[in-house]
């Protein structure tokens, strides 16, 4: 037995049960199992094709492309992106998928008060590519996504999987209840969570995380969807995650490799 | 005695760090010629005891054959000390010596072994040092009266490989190895007391023992007095040091010797298990054994039977309800209660007729939550590594909740079945978590 195997998997009904909820607050994440089926997956996968090579075109402003991850280069030389910011923006058919699995009840359901979805601001959703060995972008460090005291906090992280997420390909791994309790260990035990393409994985903006190395030859995708409760900046402000890993690091190891991570 | 009053022999060869052999052998001469010339057997005693604890182990060669020429009252003793020898060259030359009842405690010791085991040979020997100790505490082992004076005397489970003396399977029952749907099955209504599903449905589980009941007060005050006397044998290495197993309850004339134990830490039952030579099942087994082939709601079947479990309903009139309460009420009746002015809380077990799994298992839901050995949040084995934390600094520590199962006598009937859990601390105690005991089939057929 090597992976987790009682770690709870809700139904998405549309709403959030009060089950849901509870178990939100006290562990900081929570799994819905199968929301987007196969077709759903096939809508933001063609997107994301159409958007990645949009980007390298040149034909999405300069302003809306990822400054976070570098691409990483095949043996032509041909590029590949790792992150496509403002992903709904620029996919109107996944943001009507989105819409109409009813996705955007996650944020007040979960936050339990109104929420906005990042969408023209602070990189909007984003999609994210991990691959395999030898490229740019194949882990991260733990991380909070964003501190307790950011002006947009509190805020729900939504997760889609697009690819299966296994602990032989990176899956997230989250401390829970690390958005509550401060991690009492300078290395905190982790719990991998392991999903399906079409679930979802939603977790709290202050909840210790980090994903492991690819270590077979599998890609995952995942799109996140961001639900904020604070303050809404004004269109165009850009996103900044460095506040967040900056806090992280005091209770984990800022190692070299880790800080090249992080970049 | 005074420092001053050991021979100056003694005192360099004692604070001697290591050297040359001739360095040794010289200080040697002078630590033997000595000792025969000390007059004072308490003295002698002292200056023997320098030799036989040396770190050096020709060093203590020859002062366990001085022990032998000089002091015969003190050569059983060291005789026995020696069989115990990390160094087999000391070793061996005590089993020539090797007499009386120090020295067949001491073989007992160093071989690990039960008795039965020696005299059939059957101990495991690697070398030439293991084989003549072997022979030695065979030729003891056949002197019945000092077999039985050794045995007497022996504190209870020395080591691992006397737990099969202690092991009973008597009281438990058996489960067959079979498949688990962990959770309600999808043809089952589900109330607001079923977890949510888990990330894998199902699983094999292999055959194993379980206790047929809780472990009672009774059963575990013997235990705790055995820790009184021979010290925290059996405690888990991350448990907090010089932990008081005592229950919290006992104090309460509520909690009959027949009741199940309640009051105990994970840490508590951990200990109990280990020393009657079983374990805490895992939150799977714990699931087959109430749930059989049929993978039923409840142990005794589908249908919730209010008279069969010791909930709420049992030990309190809930406000006019009877034992199907909603999440809201139960909570509200459960706070409105005052557990101090209860007539009784827990109750006998085995004591419900019907009260009883397809393996024979009896009160599995009801009358207290029962500790396993797995944690909550994942169902991955739980293995406790929070020795270097204060218990307060535990909450909020997801890796230290374990996972609870069964329901209480403070439980409604949604809590009261065989697919409901809970997690809690492993440092908790409380008046309604208690635990039982298994062992696995390999476990149980190796001893």
């Amino acid at each position: 037995m090597s992976s987790p195997q009682r770690v709870a998997r809700f139904r998405f009904t549309g709403t959030v049960g009060a089950d849901e909820r509870a178990f939100y607050e006290r562990h900081g994440f929570l799994i819905y199992r199968n929301v987007f089926g196969e077709q759903d997956i096939q809508v933001i996968k063609e997107d994301a094709e159409r958007l990645e090579r949009d980007t390298l075109q040149g034909k999405i402003p300069a302003e809306h492309r990822d400054v976070v991850l570098e691409p990483s280069y095949d043996e032509d030389g041909k590029p590949s992106l790792h992150r496509l910011p403002y992903f709904t923006l620029y996919s109107p058919r996944t943001r009507d998928l989105v819409e109409r699995r009813g996705l955007d009840a996650l944020g007040p359901g979960l936050l339990g008060r109104p929420a906005w979805r990042f969408e023209d601001v602070i990189d909007g959703s984003v999609w994210q590519m991990k691959r395999a060995k030898r490229t740019s972008y194949n882990a991260l460090d733990w991380h909070l996504d964003f501190p307790h005291d950011h002006p947009v906090a509190p805020l729900v992280n939504v997760g889609i999987y697009l690819d299966a997420a296994t602990t032989r390909n990176g899956c997230l791994v989250v401390v829970p209840g690390s958005h509550r309790f401060p991690p009492r260990r300078l290395d905190p035990l982790g719990l991998p969570l392991v999903v399906e393409p079409g679930d979802v994985i939603c977790h709290t903006n202050n909840i210790l995380h980090h994903s492991g190395r690819v270590l077979d030859d599998t890609c995952r995708a995942t799109l996140y969807l961001y639900y904020a409760a604070g303050e809404r900046p004004a269109a165009g402000t850009t996103y900044t995650h460095t506040a967040g890993e900056q806090f992280a690091t005091l209770f984990t190891d800022a190692s070299p490799e880790s800080e090249e991570a992080l970049r | 005695m005074t420092v001053s009053a050991i021979p100056i022999e003694v005192l360099r060869l004692s604070y001697w760090a290591g050297g040359t052999a001739e360095e040794r052998e010289t200080l040697l001469g002078g630590y033997l010629g000595r000792l025969e010339r000390l007059t004072d057997p308490e003295l002698l005693g002292e200056s023997l005891l320098a030799g036989l604890m040396h770190a050096d182990p020709a060093v203590r060669r020859r002062a366990l054959a001085a022990t032998a020429a000089l002091s015969p009252g003190l050569a059983p003793d060291a005789a026995g000390w020696a069989l115990a020898d990390p160094d087999e060259t000391v070793r061996t030359a005590a089993l020539g010596p090797a007499a009386g009842a120090p020295a067949l405690r001491a073989l007992l010791a160093s071989l690990g072994r039960t008795p039965e085991t020696i005299a059939a040979g059957t101990a495991d020997c690697a070398t030439a040092a293991d084989a003549a100790a072997l022979r030695a505490a065979r030729a003891l082992l056949a002197d019945a009266d000092l077999t039985g004076q050794v045995l007497a005397d022996l504190p209870v489970p020395l080591s691992a490989d006397r737990m099969p003396n202690r092991l009973s399977l008597s009281g438990m029952r058996h489960v067959p190895a079979g498949r688990l749907r962990r959770g309600p099955r999808p043809d089952q209504p589900r109330t607001w007391g079923d977890p949510a599903e888990p990330s894998v449905n199902e699983t094999s589980v292999e055959g194993f023992y379980l206790d047929a009941h809780p472990v009672t007060n009774a059963d575990y005050d013997a235990f705790t007095a055995d820790v009184t006397e021979h010290g925290h044998l059996w405690c888990h290495p991350d448990e907090p040091r010089d932990t008081d197993h005592t229950r919290a309850t006992v104090d309460d004339p509520r909690c009959g010797a027949d009741h199940p134990v309640t009051g105990v830490s994970w840490y508590d039952a951990f200990a109990y298990a280990a020393w009657c030579g079983k374990r805490l099942p895992t939150e799977d087994e714990w699931e087959r054994a109430a749930r059989g082939d049929d993978h039923r709601r409840h142990p005794w079947g589908e249908e919730f039977r209010p008279e069969l479990a010791r909930g709420l309903h049992s030990v309190s009139t809930p406000d006019g309800h009877g034992a199907d309460l909603d999440r809201e009420t139960w909570l509200r009746v459960l706070g409105e209660t005052r557990v101090d002015a209860l007539p009784a809380l827990t109750g006998p077990v085995g004591s419900v007729a019907g009260d009883e799994s397809p393996f024979g298992v009896r009160d599995l839901c009801g009358n207290v939550w029962e500790w396993t050995a797995t944690r909550y949040l994942d169902g991955m084995p739980f293995t406790p590594r929070f020795g270097t934390m204060d218990p307060g600094e535990l909450w909020g520590e997801w890796s230290a909740e374990v996972a609870i199962r069964g329901g209480a006598w403070s439980s409604p009937a949604a809590l009261l079945t065989a697919v409901g859990r809970a997690g809690k601390l492993l440092v908790t105690r409380s008046p309604e978590i208690g635990f039982r005991c298994a062992v696995s089939e390999a476990e149980a057929t190796s001893r």
